[in-house]
Formats: C-alpha cells, structure tokens, sequence
C-alpha cells in the first residue's frame, strides 16, 4: 500500500498496464512530452515512447476512430480526452461504431476513453460537464465512475483488460483532493461490483464518484443511521448490491452531480420501483443538479452543484418522512 | 383544476372578553375540527379563564376550515382561535376537498392515512391492524419502523404467568399530569392572596338550635317549591344582614383605599372535581332566606353542569365558604381577592354545652357549630371582625325570620 491521490492512483494504474502488456497505449491531446492537461500521464512519453504515448490532433473523432481500429486489431488503446464534455465530437465513432461493433460482428473492441469530468472549478458550461448517462443510451459500451484513489486504479486495470469499451468517469474535483491507500503493482476492481461504503439501517443513499464523499460527509455530520452505496459501476449495475440495501432501508436517494432528467438517478428509481416496490416506505428521491448548463459564475456554479447541506437536508427529509 | 364556487367568505372565532378584568383564556377542548359543519351559536370549543370554565358558541354557521389554537394552549382575549368559511353549504364537500387538493394549514398535513408498500406488505405478513399502530413519521405517517416496532411489541408474552404482583414502579417514575388551567388559576389567585393580604382567622361557637328547629319547619315546604334548605341559607342571610351593619367587611382594598360596596354581592364556595369556584349571589341583601336558599341552589347547580355565565363569577363583595358539609370544624380560609373577608361554615355537630339559667347552670346537648372567619388585618382590627362575627352568631341563635 502506498497513499496517493486519485490522480496519481489513475497514473499508477495506466502505468502499471503499459508495463505489463505491450499492447496497451495511450492516445490523446497534448498527454506526450506536455503530460495531458492534468498530468495524469506526465513522465509516460519519456518511458514509454512516442509510439506508445500517441500526441493527437484537435479531432476526438480521430482520437475513438483510431482507438476502435487498434482495439479490433488487437490493440488495448486509452484514450484521453482533454475534458469529458469533448467526447460529443468523437459520438460517431463511438456510439455507431465502438458499441455496436460487437453486435453486429462479434468483433472485440478492448477499448477505454477516459474522461475527466465534473465541475466546482468555474470552468463553466463546456468544461464541467457530467455527460456519464449519454453512454447509457448505448447499449455495448460500460461505464465507470470511481470515488477513491484505490478504486480509480483498481477500475481503470479491469477497463484496460474488459474486452468490451469502456467509459471511464474520472472526476477532475476530485484529482488532488482525494487521495488514500492504494495497493502497488497489480490491482483489480472488477466491473459491476458495488460497494458498501456504510452500513446502516433508516436509509440507502445510492452516489457515485464524487458524490460518494459527500454523502459520507453528510452521513457522518448528521449522525444517522444510513447507508452509503458507492456504485462504482454505472452500467452495468450491480443490482443485487443496490436492490438488497433498498429492501433492508425502504428509503432512498439517489445522490449524482450529473442533470436530473433521464440520468442515472431516474434509471435507478425506475429499477427500485420495478424491483422493489414492496419494499418502499418512501418515495425515491433524488439529489442532483437542475437541468441547467454548469454556469462559469462561481456563486451560480455553487447553487447549481449539489452541496454538503443540500445532502443533509434530503437525508434529514427522507428519514423524517 | 379551475373552480366556478363562490369566494370563501371566513368568519373568525375569537377568545372573547370574559370579564373586565380577564386578559387571556385557554382552550380546554375543540367540539369541532377542520371540515366540521357548525351552525350559528353551537358549540365550537370549551375555554377556560381565571373567572369562568365556559362553552363557546360559533359566531355564525358554516364549514371550520381551520384551527388556530390547540387545545390547553393559551391566547389573549380577541386572539383569532378559529375561522369558519360562511360560504360553504351543509353537505357540500370543502373547497380543498373538492378540488382534491389536501386543505392549506401552518402545520404538516395529515399523513396519518398515507401507507408505504413496505408498510401494507408488513401488516399484511403479521396480520396487524395498522389502526393500532401511531406513525412517528412526517404528519404521522406509519413508518417502516413503526410497523416494524409493532410487530415486535405484539410478539411479546403477555405478563399473565406469573403469579406474583409486578414490581411497584419506581418513585420517580409515578404518574406526573400537568396542572390544569383551572388548577394554575387557584394556586396563582390563593398564592397572590396570601403574600398580599394580612390574614388573621377569628372563630365563633354558634349554638345553632333555633336554626335546627326553623330548618325541620320550613324544610318540607320549602322542598315543595322546589328549593332545598340547609343551614347554609341560614348563614347567608344572618351574614347578608350583618354585613349592612358593618360595611367595612362588604369593601375591597384597591391599593391604599378601602372601597365600601352598596350591594351585597355575596360569593359562594362550590367545589367540584375540577377545582374550585365562587358563583356570586348578586343583591343578595334583596333576599330572604328562601331568596337565598333558592340562589344558592341555582348557582352551585348551575356550577356542577359548568352552565355559569361570566357575570355569575363577577363582583363579589364577601364570600362565604362551606367545608363543614364534609364534617369538619375548624379551617383558616384564604380571602378571596381584592375582598377583605371570607367566612367559613363548618360542620354543625351536637356538642354537650353550659346552658345558664335563672335557676343555675346546667348541662344540655346542643347543635354547635364553629364559624370561621378569616380577615384581612390592612383593612380593619380585630374589633370589627368580632363585633361582625357577634352579630351573625347572634341572629343565628335568636333565629327571627324576618330579621
């Protein structure tokens, strides 16, 4: 075990997979001699080589286009993109062809995207965004959204070698913040496995990447007897996990930093009340940002994000009811 | 979910204005609740003031739609306690109702009716009645850990093995009620009365033969006009009489000045399970001993059904107490304020007594009884006291009905 900060655990993690396996590489903007815009892979080009540690152009159609055909190849291609919301360029490519390609052809297509993601930093309405349920409308690519340092690693060497693509949420907020033990050399979370981050008995709160420590936070400052989810998977969910935590609580929330409308908290509701009506003794409830562009204003961008007291306050209302 | 009834037209029930002196009421009870039709002058609630326990008609007849006050809080006089919606027909269902939406009120809506899946499922498993179960959620919605505790509490042996008696609960754990209102009421008015007045009790012997004899007289007929006769109205007219001859005893103190009273409005002590009052005999140096006889009646009967109006617990000038009804005979009674004397009837009992004769003492057996007053020392000397609790001893023993 060493401590390290989710950047670092992410750095560790895509390092650790190019030195084991030679197929895999690194594709993005600016990630060679210049490190990416947030050093995740600073220092790579000068081991790894320009071959392995690919500068692209300004295109992120290229970027997943070029991935998709070193992955059926036979490639392990990571893609970086420079910030979440650019992965709307390179959709075609991705959503057509990397998702379906499996489908129609029975080709493997080992890829990763990673996508920094998130706002909090006033970067404003095409640098903050939270785009993980656009790929859960496409069906053949998973989703990813670590909340820990040890997971961000653990996730991103099970993306490397899943044979499927696989959308990798790393949130930008959390980079330097959050930081603990990780284990060195090889270290595996496998996809669509929650986790129990809590226990408790009065409620469930379903959260995500960077929500996740909110929700502890809350929990803590509250006092309560609830119970955290840390998804860690977006899709595929880990069902069993989620719907097991609803029928001993009865109450939920779901807590995501990403729109309301058709996000991943309207999936999860639609699944609790499919699958666990019987056990309700509340309404589901979501926390999530209003269905609104991330605006640059800091004050604005405060009251849009969901913050520590909105978490209290929903918790405190769903345990009252 | 537009609406084409006429607009709400809202009356409001207010604490009335009980008496001068009366600042502020309680409400003991609600007759009506929200969605409640009430007609004019019918029941909406029971107040509670320092004067008077009393029911409150409704100033006009229409549907409650809300309640501002809870029972046993406490508001001033003119406080809005209630408001009934004069627009609304009998039968035809509330406004809210009607648009299916829950009625608007200052607290959280009734829940109580709102059953979780998890809830009906669990009931259902244990065959529980979720009438029997209380919601600790928001608006009293059963909670899964409601229904959840219930089912644990039912599975519970019932504790009828045992032979033996369970353990006495512990001291600090008796049974603790809050004072009623009526109950702060006396404590407050006693209390006041003994810090402010100087009480000195002087007590008489009264040989009460002569009333014992007019009483066995006048009782039958008396009954068959419908007035019972104790000594009580014996006592109230031989006090009403002394009282014009010492008028320093029918006054009240108002700070450094004795106010005289033309009137003799004279209190009677009537004690009921709630706690005491003193319905007042207004004129009662008007009345003759069936006069009074009848008041007394009327009032402490009146007190019993609680149908006392606010002007029969004002104005007392003096009042008189009857303990002796529970076979007692010495008692040291608190004045009732701002008054500056109370006189206390005990028990008559037959007693072995000196009887003087021309032809010598002798010893013969006599109904007794001890009058009690107590007086405030601020307003007069233990000279007036004795020379007005003489008079009254004096007309009860040469008994005259007419004097």
């Amino acid at each position: 075990m060493s401590e390290m900060t989710y950047l670092e655990a992410i750095s560790d993690g895509l390092r650790e997979e190019m030195r084991r396996d030679e197929t895999v590489f690194c594709l993005g903007e600016d990630i060679g001699a210049f490190g990416g815009a947030f050093k995740v892979t600073a220092g790579f080009h000068a081991e790894f080589g320009a071959d392995r540690v690919l500068d692209m152009p300004l295109a992120e159609n290229i970027i997943i286009g070029a991935a998709v055909g070193a992955a059926v190849e036979g490639m392990r291609p990571v893609c970086e993109m420079q910030f979440a919301d650019f992965i709307a360029c390179g959709f075609d490519q991705l959503v057509n062809v990397a998702a379906k390609l499996h489908y129609r052809q029975g080709v493997a297509v080992p890829m990763v995207v990673r996508l920094p993601s998130g706002g909090g930093f006033s970067g404003g309405p095409f640098h903050s965004q939270n785009p993980e349920a656009w790929f859960l409308q496409a069906p053949g690519l998973k989703v990813v959204a670590p909340a820990t340092a040890a997971d961000a690693k653990g996730l991103l060497v099970s993306a490397i070698r899943d044979p499927n693509p696989v959308m990798f949420m790393e949130h930008k907020h959390l980079y330097r913040r959050e930081r603990g033990d990780v284990p060195e050399g090889e270290h595996t979370v496998p996809l669509g496995e929650a986790k129990v981050v809590r226990e408790g008995q009065e409620m469930t709160i379903l959260a995500y990447g960077s929500s996740v420590g909110l929700a502890q936070d809350a929990a803590g400052e509250l006092d309560e007897d609830i119970e955290i989810v840390d998804l860690r998977t977006l899709w595929p969910l880990d069902r069993d996990t989620i719907l097991a935590s609803v029928r001993k609580t009865g109450k939920v929330l779901v807590a995501h930093e990403a729109t309301r409308a058709c996000g991943v908290g309207a999936e999860l509701s639609a699944l609790i009340a499919e699958e666990a009506f019987e056990d309700l003794d509340a309404p589901v409830r979501r926390l999530t940002a209003p269905d609104v562009p991330i605006p640059f204003s800091p004050p604005l961008e405060q009251r849009v994000l969901p913050g520590l007291d909105d978490m209290k306050e929903a918790a405190r209302e769903l345990l009252a009811y | 979910m537009s609406s084409s009834r006429t607009e709400t037209a809202l009356t409001e029930v207010t604490m009335p204005q009980m008496g001068v002196s009366v600042a502020e009421g309680t409400i003991v009870r609600w007759h009506k609740h929200p969605g409640d039709w009430v007609a004019a002058d019918e029941t909406v609630c029971e107040i509670s003031t320092d004067k008077i326990d009393t029911e409150l008609p409704s100033p006009a007849s229409g549907r409650l739609v809300r309640i501002l006050v809870e029972e046993n809080q406490t508001v001033g006089v003119g406080a809005v306690l209630a408001e009934i919606d004069t627009g609304a027909q009998p039968g035809q269902a509330h406004e809210a109702e009607a648009n299916g939406h829950e009625p608007e009120r200052k607290s959280e809506p009734d829940r109580s009716h709102v059953i979780s899946p998890v809830v009906r499922r669990v009931a259902d498993e244990h065959g529980i009645d979720l009438a029997q179960v209380e919601g600790t959620g928001v608006g009293g919605r059963i909670r899964k850990k409601d229904v959840m505790a219930f089912v644990q509490g039912a599975d519970r042996p019932l504790h009828t093995e045992s032979p033996y008696m369970p353990e006495p609960e512990p001291v600090n754990g008796e049974p603790r009620t809050p004072l009623s209102p009526m109950r702060k009421q006396i404590a407050e008015h006693m209390t006041r009365s003994r810090r402010t007045a100087a009480h000195v009790t002087t007590v008489a012997e009264v040989d009460m033969s002569r009333v014992v004899a007019r009483r066995v007289e006048l009782k039958e007929q008396f009954a068959d006009r419908g007035t019972p006769l104790t000594y009580l109205a014996f006592v109230a007219r031989a006090t009403v009489a002394a009282l014009r001859e010492h008028p320093v005893l029918n006054a009240s103190l108002d700070g450094d000045e004795l106010v005289r009273h033309d009137a003799v409005n004279l209190g009677i002590a009537v004690a009921l399970d709630e706690g005491l009052i003193v319905p007042v005999i207004h004129d009662a140096h008007r009345l003759n001993l069936e006069g009074l006889a009848q008041a007394i009646a009327d009032l402490s009967g009146r007190a019993r059904s609680k149908q006392l109006t606010a002007e029969d617990v004002q104005g007392g000038t003096f009042t008189i107490t009857n303990p002796g009804q529970f076979g007692t005979v010495l008692a040291t009674p608190i004045i009732n304020q701002p008054q500056v004397a109370i006189l206390d009837l005990e028990a008559v009992v037959k007693r072995p007594v000196v009887v003087e004769a021309e032809g010598g003492d002798s010893i013969a057996v006599r109904p007794m009884v001890n009058l009690c007053l107590s007086f405030d020392h601020r307003a007069m000397d233990g000279a007036d006291a004795a020379r007005f609790l003489g008079a009254v001893k004096a007309r009860l023993e040469q008994w005259a009905d007419d004097a």
